[in-house]
């Protein structure tokens, strides 16, 4: 082949080669391993409940890698915001709406219009809690990665206190509208029909954010601010509200991921947030910071890795993911998508 | 006399021939006579906070050794802590009658557990970078929160786990009468956390003092220029992060055998991180003093404010919130927290060495 | 000279503790292609990012057709009219080139319609790359497109700084003749260490040193003064 398309080719990550088909059929592969312990029908039941955790994992690891690519920020009051959106939306506008009969046993129009009104509920405490939280503390320690990681943790621990003030410090049962309650059962395979519903929302906000950063030029400044803040500065774009609006919309998504989350519990606790910040770090971390694309197969992976450990060896399911953290913070440190940093 | 001595040996003779005269030293002095006298006092509360601050002191200045000295933020300190809580509650609450050897037990069993682990951490400590480190300390200190919890057949759950100690320390000895004065166990067990804090906290001050703890100082200011200068810089921080973490072992210990009590929240528990950090944070990062204001301050709080926000609450309207508040008094120590960062982020010792430097150099400054 | 487009008086700027601009005084006429030379560490780059307002002016001020601009943030100076080509080149590697472009441009309408041609025209690499990854473009490429960046929206002043780094003499030629076809079009302001591009598109120059001007004039009498060249620029 001539120069130019060897240079081409050199150039293009994209190529075929052997060691990549490799790789690809191996991490392929080594979702089918449970099978070799598990029954077929246990193990699509596993699937599914672990790509639906998955998906509620993805609404705020998304939010998460975007805001740390964009503005260098490791943000653990996330957690906070998730768990804002669980107490408000998923507990307090259900049984809010329950008074009147919509939820628990309520008709199909009812039960959409409890779980819209509950999410539209999460997402506006989560955008507006987020904003606050930008505002007041994060802008004060911008730059400083220890202040940064401190603060945060010190805000998360305060909101949850607040939390337990409000909503005292007991788990809370939290009600499942009544056309999502139960299961179907497909070939006998029991398929939770809230689990369908979480990953649908979760399919369509994963579409929901690519066309924005895709497609809008405001996705457009946030894709080129992940990669270099100083030049979309110097091209003329105020980078402080960008990054403002960012946090917003981080924590509004992050707040339908507390609402959704509860729902599938069917609980509420105080310590949700600290608990889901940890899985949403460990997704950001294996997806690579600042990839919407890569904290949704990072969240499909750790969503899917903790149900199938959580079946055979359940007490070592976390650990199984901080694992998956581990090997791939040493062979690749920057994520399944994310880019490699030279510094 | 002999070969001349370069400014640094100079300094430091000069230092040691005046180290029981200074200021300092009598008030250190002053201290542990004071601590001494505690028990004497007759309010439980009283004891019960002065043999907090002791052993968490040792518990806060190790993680100074660890976050103020080496520069690594780790959430993992609650984790070290917790494993030697749960040792020594473990190995004494199934052996029936508790004997001395089962303390030396746990207390070998937590240290080969905890330096194992700090050993891996150190590893992880290099090959990461600082944030990506945070977060896995983070993730593991959860970890084994959840484990103290699930693994319910070892740690018995949720619960927690409640025993007694062996000998003098045992909760049904009989106590002794000395000088009319009657010694019970928990007196015992008090002197006992006096004299182990005071030497944990010593040998830490000589680490620091030590040259390791001086080359620690330069790899935290430049780590660069450490390398340069031929220090292996990796080694120094995995000294000074086993030792730290193996300090906040023991201090698990002594606060298991305190409070003859563990479970997985108080021991294991994430956020105790922050109730660690605000303590460093307070009494300054970097100074080991520090840690003994900011855990003396941090314990009062926790032992007077829930009284103090009750009388006040009491003053007030009644009204559920307001009781609430009044009992999430955790809350505000966390706002201080997130202040203490924002404005104070030297803390009280730091902020104090700093004026004294400033004073000091500007007075050798000539006034023309 | 009748006002010129941009003004600076005795500008100090320090980052941390270094002193970097030590009182800068330059006025840069319309029109022209005006060099900042100088050696390592003289401040050339420096006196660029505090026009743009990336790094911080402690004293002096800064004028851009009379109006104030010191102080202000980048974005805003960016919207007054001034585009910057940064050292890194600052090209944006996960967006295509025809994103890249885009971004750049404040107002997409038929004015931007013309301002494209002309960079088809000025740049026909880009051209062909149209929908390629910008991170895929080599070296030269890349200076081409941070450079049409910083040009698709009619500018009254273009800062470019270092375009010659890291690029084979050839390509550097070819850099220079787009800095030529640019000239035409707007006033420029070029930080060069490679002072044979220097020569080749200048009309004027400052030399710094310290943070200082020391010298100023038109190119064509500085490529005979080799006395400021070897003391000033170590070359020659």
């Amino acid at each position: 082949m001539d120069a130019e398309a060897a240079a081409t080719q050199l150039q293009d990550p994209d190529g075929f080669n052997m060691k990549r088909l490799v790789t690809w059929v191996c991490s392929i592969g080594i979702w089918f391993l449970p099978l070799i312990w598990v029954d077929p029908t246990t193990y699509m039941v596993l699937t599914v409940a672990g790509v639906a955790f998955g998906m509620l994992l993805f609404m705020v690891a998304s939010g998460m890698t975007v805001i740390f690519g964009l503005m260098d920020i490791l943000n653990l009051a996330h957690g906070a915001l998730f768990a804002l959106g669980a107490y408000t939306g998923g507990y307090w506008v259900l049984n809010l709406l329950e008074k009147w009969g919509w939820v628990e046993y309520g008709t199909v129009m009812q039960s959409i219009w409890s779980l819209v009104l509950a999410i539209l509920t999460g997402a506006a405490a989560g955008a507006l809690l987020g904003i606050i939280i930008e505002r007041v503390i994060i802008r004060g320690v911008y730059g400083d990665h220890l202040k940064q990681i401190m603060i945060t943790m010190g805000v998360l621990y305060v909101m949850t206190e607040v939390t337990k003030i409000f909503w005292g410090a007991n788990p809370e049962v939290v009600l499942v509208p009544m056309t999502f309650q139960g299961s179907y059962d497909i070939f006998d395979v029991i398929v939770g029909k809230f689990r369908i519903a979480a990953i649908v929302i979760g399919v369509l906000m994963f579409a929901g954010i690519q066309v924005v950063l895709l497609k809008t030029k405001i996705g457009l400044i946030v894709r080129a601010g992940v990669e270099n803040r100083e030049a979309v500065q110097t091209s003329g774009y105020n980078i402080n509200r960008i990054f403002t609006g960012v946090f917003t919309a981080g924590g509004a998504l992050a707040g339908i991921g507390g609402t959704m989350w509860c729902v599938f519990q069917q609980q509420v606790y105080p310590d949700i947030g600290l608990e889901n910040i940890i899985f949403a770090m460990i997704v950001v971390v294996i997806g690579g910071l600042g990839s919407v694309t890569g904290s949704f197969l990072g969240a499909l992976v750790v969503g899917l890795s903790f149900n199938y450990v959580a079946f055979l060896l359940p007490k070592l399911a976390l650990g199984v993911n901080i694992l998956i953290m581990v090997v791939v913070l040493i062979i690749r440190p920057w994520g399944l998508m994310g880019e490699k940093q030279g510094d | 006399m002999g070969h001349d001595l370069n400014p640094v040996q100079q300094q430091r003779l000069v230092e040691q021939k005046t180290r029981f005269s200074r200021p300092s030293f009598l008030v250190q002095v002053a201290l542990v006579l004071l601590l001494l006298m505690v028990p004497f006092n007759p309010s439980f509360r009283v004891m019960d906070a002065a043999a907090k601050i002791m052993l968490f002191t040792v518990v806060v200045a190790s993680y100074d050794l660890i976050l103020g000295y080496t520069g690594l933020l780790s959430f993992a300190h609650a984790m070290f802590f917790g494993i030697g809580a749960y040792s020594v509650a473990l190995i004494c609450y199934h052996s029936g009658t508790p004997q001395w050897y089962h303390l030396f037990l746990a207390t070998g069993a937590s240290l080969i557990l905890s330096v194992f682990l700090a050993l891996v951490l150190a590893f992880f400590s290099l090959r990461t970078k600082a944030i990506f480190f945070a977060m896995l300390s983070l993730a593991l200190a959860d970890f084994f929160h959840l484990l103290g919890i699930t693994w319910s057949d070892l740690t018995l759950g949720e619960d927690g786990v409640t025993f007694n100690l062996p000998g003098i320390f045992n909760m049904n000895w009989a106590g002794v009468r000395f000088l009319d004065i009657h010694f019970s166990a928990r007196m015992m067990i008090y002197y006992f956390i006096l004299l182990v804090s005071v030497i944990l906290f010593l040998c830490l001050v000589r680490f620091v003092r030590s040259p390791v703890g001086r080359v620690l100082k330069s790899i935290r200011d430049n780590e660069q220029r450490s390398t340069a200068l031929g220090y292996k810089t990796f080694r120094y921080q995995l000294l000074s992060i086993v030792f730290g973490s193996s300090l906040a072992s023991l201090g698990g210990i002594l606060y298991a055998m305190w409070l003859g009590f563990v479970d997985p929240d108080s021991a294991l528990g994430v956020f105790s991180m922050v109730d660690y950090l605000l303590m460093v944070i307070i009494g300054g990062l970097g100074t080991l003093y520090g840690s003994i204001i900011g855990v003396a301050f941090f314990i009062t709080t926790q032992a007077w404010l829930p009284d103090l926000l009750k009388g006040i609450a009491a003053l007030l309207p009644p009204s559920e919130i307001i009781a609430r508040i009044a009992e999430r008094w955790m809350a505000f120590l966390g706002l201080l927290f997130i202040v203490a960062i924002m404005v104070f982020p030297k803390g009280v010792v730091g902020t104090i060495r700093e004026r004294l430097s400033i004073r000091k150099g500007a007075g050798r400054v000539k006034r023309t | 000279m009748t006002e010129p487009i941009l003004s600076l008086k005795e500008v100090h700027s320090h980052m941390g503790q270094h002193h970097i601009l030590q009182g800068v005084t330059m006025d840069v006429a319309a029109g022209r292609l005006t060099v900042l030379l100088g050696r390592n560490g003289a401040g050339k780059s420096s006196t660029l990012r505090a026009v743009m307002g990336l790094n911080p002016v402690t004293a002096g001020e800064i004028r851009l057709e009379g109006h104030r601009i010191h102080g202000l943030k980048p974005f805003a100076i960016a919207r007054l009219g001034v585009g910057f080509v940064a050292e890194d080149r600052a090209v944006f590697y996960r967006l295509s080139v025809e994103e890249n472009i885009r971004l750049s441009m404040f107002k997409e309408n038929s004015r931007a319609g013309e301002r494209m041609a002309m960079i088809h025209e000025l740049f026909p690499d880009l051209k062909r790359f149209w929908h390629a990854k910008a991170g895929l473009l080599s070296g030269g490429q890349k200076q081409m497109l941070a450079i049409a960046r910083a040009f698709v929206n009619d500018h009254k002043l273009l800062l470019v700084d270092e375009p010659s780094k890291g690029l084979a003499p050839i390509v550097v030629g070819q850099v220079g003749e787009s800095l030529i076809k640019i000239r035409e079009k707007t006033t420029v302001i070029l930080v060069e260490q490679n002072f044979h591009l220097a020569n080749m598109v200048g009309t004027h120059f400052f030399i710094l040193d310290d943070g200082r001007i020391v010298h100023q004039g038109l190119m064509e009498e500085l490529a005979e003064r080799q006395e400021l060249k070897q003391r000033y620029l170590g070359i020659g």
